[in-house]
């Protein structure tokens, strides 16, 4: 197995990194720290910001967008229209982000992009996040991936809250619009803003996932309600049914003629308690869930598959000091599959199973310094025609190393830029069923993303 | 001026200091009944989910977090709004009709509380 510092170069028993790529990277490190400088004020989407006066660390762990603190669950929770009154413009915001890619061995490569080592601005994303009217708050972003040119509506979250009382007790409750099961969750330890988004189109991904992590993924659109109880009980009811393929075509995502097709409405639920302890100790433990009936490869001649997940999820936060923050969320999935039309059609056995079981662990020293590290397995039952892998396995498992910097972001920044660099080791020592070559996949990714809210800079305050 | 003119302003003049003092009086005595009472915000919280006061109390409101607040209070068809509230800022209002009034943030959503007048 590869280690970091033998991906650096240091060591290098396999594949040392070759004066041209030694190279490049330093190039690319130097082009990085230059962004970052040239853009030295500085403020997730600034936008947020822009609307509450408070800096992306109020609401963000690490200062830059992804893992929520307290306030920014309330934030998310209460339909991103708080804010301090002062901002009359649009909440727009821009990201652009970058990465210089390397994996253990060569790859197939891209259109346009070499077989290993690649520097690439990877996307640029327009989103609109804040208030809109009548208590409707939207997080909604169109994302252009410039590796595959194509543009995508990537992620709509369209809340409304409302306040009343249950019980004697507080409750926070509305309805919410989104193209993705998860999208609309509080916590960080279930798939969708899990650990850290800071992936790579260049780097290799195990064959086997579970539904809800990531297949749905802006195919689907869902409305559902939800309720917090004493700020304590977490509920919510969503369905969701498949967009049309023409729509999605349009949106960049792939849709050949044999994409599986979702019949009818795709239930997704969640449960989850929460409570912080002397306001020190955060703590939530939680289950969601969702189920589809699939038509495989759009045969609609031999009924459906049924896909069922399951999942646990925990997340404890350290919030009793400014300066240190520390934070750990596990999730565990279990996917059910019934393969009723599958086995007709591609031969696979009747019935298969997934687990998917993750932690992670993140610190952050003043929102600056932000080391996380991650640990993950998948393991199932074997099925080579379902799987697609070459022993039939779905087993993967491994690690992700990564450390994030981001410098703005806080209380004595401004409130309409940011950046993050961060670099990323993903190191596995199972991949697709085998555990020789796994390390093969092993993935070195550093990177640059910069935020902008272009009208943030002219609220005053 | 008539001769009867001068004790006649004089009689007025005392009157009306009498008149005034008695006013004086009342309004130091009604000064001195309405209190001012404390809620605190720290760590994104009010100090008390509910306060109850006595008609006429103020209640001034401090903010010993180090991020800004903006308290909202609404009732009776009253509103009070405190405008950014700096740490370390207070802002005083007084409740003159009796009834529910709620008090949020409008920065901080999950801070809310309310003030009872009796």
């Amino acid at each position: 197995m590869l280690g970091l510092v033998d991906m650096m170069g240091a060591h290098a028993p396999r594949r040392a990194l070759r004066p041209g790529r030694r190279l490049l990277l330093a190039a690319w490190l130097a082009a990085l720290a230059c962004a970052v400088l040239w853009a030295s004020p500085a403020a997730a989407l600034p936008s947020f910001a822009q609307q509450t006066g408070e800096p992306c660390a109020a609401c963000h762990v690490g200062a830059y967008g992804g893992q929520l603190k307290p306030y920014g669950r309330d934030f998310k929770l209460f339909g991103y229209v708080s804010g301090d009154g002062k901002n009359t413009l649009p909440p727009i915001a821009a990201i652009v982000s970058s990465s210089y890619t390397e994996t253990a061995t060569d790859r197939t490569p891209l259109p346009h992009y070499a077989a290993n080592d690649n520097a690439a601005i990877t996307n640029v994303l327009l989103a609109y996040a804040g208030k809109v009217g009548w208590g409707v708050g939207a997080f909604a972003e169109v994302t252009y991936d410039s590796v595959r040119d194509k543009y995508a509506v990537s992620r709509v979250d369209i809340r409304r809250a409302f306040t009343g009382s249950v019980a004697g007790k507080d409750v926070v409750y509305g309805v919410d619009v989104n193209n993705r099961p998860g999208l609309q969750d509080l916590w960080n330890s279930t798939p969708v803003f899990e650990f850290s988004t800071f992936t790579s189109a260049f780097a290799g991904s195990p064959a086997a996932s579970a539904l809800i992590d990531g297949k749905l993924s802006g195919r689907v659109a869902g409305v559902g309600g939800f309720a917090m109880w004493d700020d304590q009980l977490y509920t919510e009811f969503a369905a969701y049914g498949q967009l049309d393929r023409n729509f999605l075509a349009r949106q960049g995502l792939a849709t050949p003629a044999t994409a599986d097709r979702y019949q009818g409405t795709i239930p997704y639920w969640r449960l989850a308690l929460q409570h912080d302890f002397s306001d020190k100790h955060y703590l939530e433990v939680g289950a969601y869930g969702v189920q589809a009936k699939r038509f495989p490869a759009d045969v609609q001649t031999f009924g459906t598959d049924t896909i069922t997940d399951v999942g646990l999820d925990t997340t404890y936060q350290y919030i009793g000091s400014k300066r240190h923050f520390v934070a750990a969320h596990a999730t565990w999935i279990h996917e059910d599959d019934k393969l009723d039309a599958s086995h007709l059609t591609a031969k696979t056995a009747t019935s298969d199973h997934l687990d998917v079981l993750r932690a992670d662990a993140i610190y952050s020293f003043n929102d600056t310094w932000t080391p996380a590290v991650e640990l993950f397995k998948t393991t199932g039952s074997n099925d080579p025609k379902f799987f697609r892998t070459a022993n039939g396995s779905p087993n993967s498992d491994g690690y992700v190393v990564e450390l994030m910097f981001t410098p703005w972001g806080k209380k004595d920044t401004v409130r309409w830029a940011n950046a993050r660099l961060y670099t990323r080791y993903v190191g596995y020592t199972r991949f697709n069923g085998k555990t020789a070559g796994a390390s093969d996949n092993n993935t070195f990714l550093v990177g640059l993303s910069a935020a902008f809210a272009p009208f943030g800079g002219f609220v005053k305050r | 001026m008539s001769r009867g003119a001068a004790p006649r302003i004089a009689e007025a003049l005392l009157k009306a200091y009498a008149v005034g003092g008695v006013v004086a009086v009342l309004a130091l005595a009604t000064a001195a009944w309405a209190g001012t009472l404390t809620v605190d915000q720290r760590n994104l919280k009010f100090s008390v989910k509910e306060l109850r006061v006595a008609k006429g109390d103020s209640v001034e409101f401090l903010n010993h977090d180090d991020t800004s607040h903006n308290i909202t209070i609404t009732g009776q068809g009253f509103t009070a709004n405190s405008g950014l509230q700096a740490p370390g800022q207070p802002f005083k209002t007084p409740f003159a009709k009796t009834g529910v009034y709620k008090v949020s943030c409008g920065i901080h959503p999950n801070m809310r509380m309310t003030v009872i007048v009796e």
